[in-house]
């Protein structure tokens, strides 16, 4: 048995570093790694699941095509020759933005650009999406104010003697963070939560805030009101680094609790006492969550948020931070989130970036000169991930060609033309960064790829040589197929920064340039060089109000309705948005599909706890089993996201495809449903 | 005492099972079965009072009752790491360990027909490692070292049985930590909420054989009273029906092995199991009543009383692990009030009517302790009373020296038969979750 260092490279705050037990060719363990600072005790139940994930017997592991209904094994040759064949009859009769590329965040990794330029150079063009499903209302928001995205490094949370979790649910979704809270907590530190849900994380949690969603900044605004009025604001650290303290200040007057309690549905002694904490404790570290930031009015909100931070003065301190997305181990990246989400102001001609992520469905239905005629799908599933599936669908299906390269059957999977078999994390070397803590990893190569898989490096090359391309040209571009040109690339983006493979090899490096603590030197990158509380791009950029407000987020408060309840669909520890169910030991411990409610909106309803229900709005309906508990906020219910539809419960049905406010986000949580009984 | 042991941490379990994939990746439990399991406390988050976690897999008791009830022998102890280690091969599948471990430990695979449980990931720990569940704990809340044992903890989710469980707990005044909250936004109602119900392990459905055949037991040895002083000999047919009905007994009580060609295995562990003490007298018993029938010499049939007795001791005895819900020494369903009341009905009715009373009112104590009442309970219950205890009583009172009408008798048994349903409603193992 051998041993090998490596990294998680899913779309995870915690990009754990694991230590991969490999036997004749096959994963049997998954340790941890101590040498993370961030992940000291090694990966989640996700994580240790890659021992079942990597030798599934549900893997892809060969190409497929559909023939009469059904997928048939056909060999590479077969699989890229149709492709080709396909994509050079596109480009002559319809030209080369006809096909959709689209990609998403299944794998991290540097190899990944490859992909991009396959379409750019080699096939000379492409449509893609805009915008993304996460964090870009935030991460704008953020910038707009701060200048940059980044916080201190996680295990300076420990320093924090008040810790606010708003929005984020870190036992499930960075469980990591638990480690550094729960130091701070049994060192004395307060924990106060905000969050619909009264989540595991809240378990030592001193002050838990329910508010309804999307209403948080009204919360912030209040809350900054009763900072001020109260003087418990840091007024050297606001004159210093602060642009536009005084108009705030004259903004929040009118933001009194009592209506922000109207608003949020949360008491007005409970604001109050969120105020006493920030004003009154410190450092405080304010760790926003991504969920509370994909509504209509999520960009906003988080610039309300960050504004406690702020006029606090808990900013760039030890145990002091705005804990959003620390980009600071981004460093290979030419031109970081969220601006890489943005169209381009001037069309290339040659890359159409016209359809937003958030209206993928729509958006891909409506594009013309030309149509959309292919779709190309890597690292991704939108049939269950994007908002308004039905509407995907709709679209999907509207195509002639669909290619998907996939490790398993998915909703996406199963409605392609060609399945491609795709490499698993083990299968081919690469360098992925995190978001949260500050390293660079080599998420290593341990093992050959299963049967017929191949990486996508590989198979763009192939399918570019189908398409009469030579090796020399090709080389140029793209990495040619072996281990050794992937390693000779990563070698060359290492070097850069005087860092090689072999170093990575051995464990997790310190991003270069890491600033432990966040804006410790007090520089901020907006254009005043201050942290703009006021700020004129806002305006610019996104036509928000300059100043952080509260807006009600579309269709969730329009009153009459015949969809009286707020449909939440956080993520959960058991997968990572569409992973991992898939498997047995996750689906074990999952189980099946619930729709979580509230034992009073049940009671309204006559549903008891273990009937089948049936949720519904105008989108469309799912069916599962009630879940009643005291968890959920009464007016709200929730089905995680994730789900297969073959699963039982695709919640993006029920969702609509729209854009934050900022940064081109998907507010697909402005959803509303009603819930009605279908069988005790 | 000192020893190697789990050591567990309330304040940071947030239930997410990383515990349970660890320990399924290196043991390749048969899924859906796996040997760890988490609890959750205050499943259903009401509010203002905490909820805790507690993840347990075996806790290797210095006083294991699983290796000290197992009647085959199915379990040892490393001397070296001091697992508590389950062997397949030996295992007849009784169930009975999963009965007697308070920590549900024990887990009955239904395809291998054995049981299966933590070894403690023995081959790591006799290497100087830690288990592998501990190795994987993502926020430290799991781990393994020196701790002290305690004969039981007073510590949320353990039941206060004294096997010396290998474990440490900290951190439970994480449940203390009262939350500020807004509970109206909960939805909390204190008046419609609804108590939390757990699905009972022992299911009387499931425990058909066990009902029967110590009923069955029972019966028969009152059944043999009456053949005291046979005098001219008893009718060939009642000897073959008292043959047959043992030996259906027999039959009947290896139904729910997992591996019933393995019955003989338990009654290796006379020397600590009550079980495989049970199986011996039962055998004993009908190997010399049946040669008193056949010889009708009265030696064998004194011979046959003690063990006839042991017999029943040991069948009451069996269920010395199990939790029951009422609080009573003796139990209307107890096989040896039984055995004598159908022997008095049989053989002596002033006897009898005393037994009967007795029998009614602790039926009737036992039904005050149930939890929840129905209307097919009650319903039951007046079978049970006017059925099975009144009319034999009216019968044996009205016709004294008449012979024993069949319906009589059959009333009876049907009597029994409810009792002894209900008396499997009433126990259950113990279980961490009824104590979190």
């Amino acid at each position: 048995m051998k041993e090998f260092i490596t990294a998680c490279p899913r779309n995870c705050y915690s990009t754990c570093s694991l230590v991969v037990q490999v036997d004749n060719g096959k994963v049997i363990g998954v340790k941890p790694l101590p040498l993370n600072k961030a992940t000291p005790f090694g990966g989640c139940l996700k994580g240790l699941s890659y021992v079942e994930r990597a030798n599934s017997p549900d893997r892809i592991l060969y190409p497929l095509r559909r023939h009469k209904g059904k997928f048939e094994r056909v060999s590479w040759d077969i699989a890229l020759e149709e492709i080709a064949n396909k994509l050079q009859d596109i480009k002559r009769e319809f030209g080369q933005q006809a096909v959709l590329f689209y990609a998403a965040s299944g794998m991290a990794g540097l190899l990944n650009d490859f992909s991009g330029k396959f379409w750019r150079y080699v096939y000379g063009g492409a449509t893609t999406v805009y915008g993304n499903l996460c964090w870009p209302a935030g991460l704008e928001a953020t910038r707009l104010t701060l200048g940059e995205n980044k916080h201190n490094v996680p295990w300076d949370l420990e320093n924090a003697k008040l810790v606010v979790l708003w929005g984020k649910n870190p036992a499930e979704s960075n469980i990591h963070e638990m480690i550094p809270l729960n130091t701070a907590i049994d060192n004395g530190a307060s924990l106060v939560v905000i969050d619909p849900r009264r989540t595991p994380s809240s378990q030592r949690a001193h002050l838990l805030i329910q508010p309804l969603p999307s209403t948080d900044a009204a919360i912030a605004l209040a809350v900054a009101n009763i900072l001020i009025q109260e003087g418990w604001i840091d007024r050297d650290f606001i004159k210093s680094y602060v642009l536009g303290f005084e108009r705030f200040v004259e903004h929040v007057k009118p933001f009194t609790p009592s209506w922000a309690s109207s608003i949020s549905g949360v008491p007005v002694s409970l604001i109050e006492k969120l105020a006493w904490y920030i004003g009154n404790v410190k450092p405080m570290t304010l760790v926003p969550g991504y969920g509370m930031q994909r509504y209509t009015n999520g960009g906003q909100t988080v610039r309300a948020l960050l504004a406690l931070s702020v006029i606090s003065g808990n900013i760039g301190k030890p145990g002091a931070c705005w804990h959003y997305a620390n980009l600071q181990s981004y460093v290979f990246d030419d031109v970081l989130e969220p601006l890489c989400y943005y169209p381009p102001k001037q069309p290339d001609g040659i890359i159409r970036r016209s359809i937003s992520t958030a209206r993928l469905g729509e958006d891909m239905l409506a594009a013309r000169e030309p149509e959309l005629k292919m779709i190309w799908v890597e690292r991704g599933n939108p049939l269950t991930q994007n908002p308004n599936t039905e509407k995907v669908l709709q679209a999907f299906r509207k195509l002639d060609f669909r290619v998907v390269v996939e490790q398993f059957m998915t909703d996406t999977a199963l409605e392609a033309d060609i399945i491609l078999p795709a490499k698993n994390m083990f299968e081919q070397s690469d360098i992925i960064g995190s978001y949260w803590n500050p390293y660079i990893q080599l998420k290593q190569k341990v093992v050959e790829p299963a049967s017929e898989v191949k990486p996508e490096t590989e198979i763009y090359w192939l399918l570019a040589k189908k398409m009469g391309f030579n090796d020399e040209w090709l080389a140029s571009i793209l990495l040619p197929p072996g281990d050794e040109h992937v390693d000779a690339y990563l070698e060359s983006r290492l070097n850069l920064f005087n860092l090689n493979l072999n170093q990575l090899r051995q464990g997790p490096v310190i991003a270069p340039g890491l600033q432990e603590i966040a804006f410790s030197d007090f520089k901020f990158s907006t254009p005043s060089g201050k942290i703009e509380l006021y700020s004129e791009q806002v305006k610019e950029l996104w036509g928000e109000e300059p100043l952080p407000v509260y807006k009600p987020a579309v269709e969730l408060f329009e009153n009459p309705t015949p969809f009286p309840l707020i449909l939440m669909s956080p993520n959960t520890k058991n997968r990572i948005h569409s992973q991992f169910n898939n498997l047995k030991i996750i689906s074990l411990i999952s189980g099946e599909p619930v729709l979580q409610m509230n034992p009073s909106d049940a009671t309204e309803r006559g549903i008891k706890n273990g009937n089948l229900v049936e949720v519904f709005n105008y989108r469309g309906a799912v069916r599962v089993k009630a879940n009643l508990t005291h968890e959920v906020r009464k007016g709200c219910v929730v089905i995680p996201n994730g789900w297969w539809r073959t699963q039982g419960a695709p919640v993006n049905v029920l969702s609509e495809g729209r854009e934050t406010d900022m940064g081109h986000g998907s507010a697909f949580h402005n959803n509303r449903v009603e819930v009605k009984l279908i069988k005790r | 005492m000192t020893e190697k042991g789990f050591i567990f941490d309330y304040s940071k379990c947030v239930a997410c099972h990383a515990c349970i994939v660890a320990c399924h990746n290196h043991n390749q439990t048969q899924l859906p079965l796996v040997w760890r399991q988490v609890f959750k406390g205050n499943p259903t988050k009401i509010p203002l009072k905490g909820f805790i976690n507690l993840s347990l897999a075996c806790n290797h008791c210095i006083e294991a009752p699983c290796l000290s009830n197992c009647p085959a022998m199915a379990y040892c102890k490393d001397s070296f790491t001091g697992a508590i280690l389950h062997n397949a091969a030996s295992c007849i599948g009784c169930k009975y360990c999963t009965w007697a471990c308070p920590f549900d430990a024990p887990k009955f695979n239904p395809n291998r027909g054995v049981v299966e449980k933590c070894n403690l990931c023995n081959d790591i720990v006799a290497k100087g490692g830690i288990p592998t569940c501990t190795n994987a704990c993502p926020t430290g809340a799991l781990s393994f070292g020196t701790i002290e044992v305690e004969p039981s903890l007073v510590s949320p989710g353990f039941p206060p049985v004294q096997t010396y469980p290998r474990i440490e707990t900290k951190g439970s005044e994480a449940v203390e930590e009262n939350t500020v909250m807004d509970v109206d936004a909960t939805g909390f109602n204190p008046l419609s909420s609804e108590p939390e119900t757990h699905q009972p392990k022992i299911n009387v459905q499931a425990e058909l054989p066990l009902v029967l055949f110590t009923l069955m037991a029972a019966l028969l040895s009152g059944w043999f009273v009456k053949f005291y002083g046979i005098g001219d000999g008893l009718p060939r047919t009642t000897k073959v029906a008292f043959t047959v009905t043992l030996s259906l007994a027999g039959i009947i009580s290896t139904l729910h092995l997992g591996k019933p060609l393995r019955a003989y295995r338990s009654m290796l562990h006379v020397k600590s199991s009550w079980l495989s003490r049970e199986i011996i007298f039962f055998s004993i018993f009908s190997l010399v009543s049946i040669t008193y029938l056949f010889t009708e010499n009265i030696a064998f049939f004194w011979l046959t009383v003690p063990f006839a007795i042991a017999m029943l001791v040991s069948i009451e005895m069996v269920y010395h692990v199990v939790q029951k819900n009422f609080n009573l020494k003796i139990h209307s369903s107890n096989t040896l009030l039984t055995a004598a009341a159908f022997a008095a009905l049989l053989v002596n009715p002033k006897v009898f009517i005393a037994l009967v009373l007795v029998k009614a009112l602790l039926y009737m104590v036992r039904l005050a302790y149930s939890s929840s009442y129905s209307g097919k309970m009650f319903l039951l219950a007046l079978v049970r009373v006017m059925l099975g205890l009144l009319f034999p009583l009216s019968f044996v009172l009205l016709h004294q020296h008449q012979e024993l009408p069949l319906d009589v008798i059959a009333a009876f048994i049907v009597g029994e038969i409810i009792d002894r349903v209900k008396f499997y409603g009433d126990i259950d193992t113990f279980n961490p979750k009824k104590y979190l």
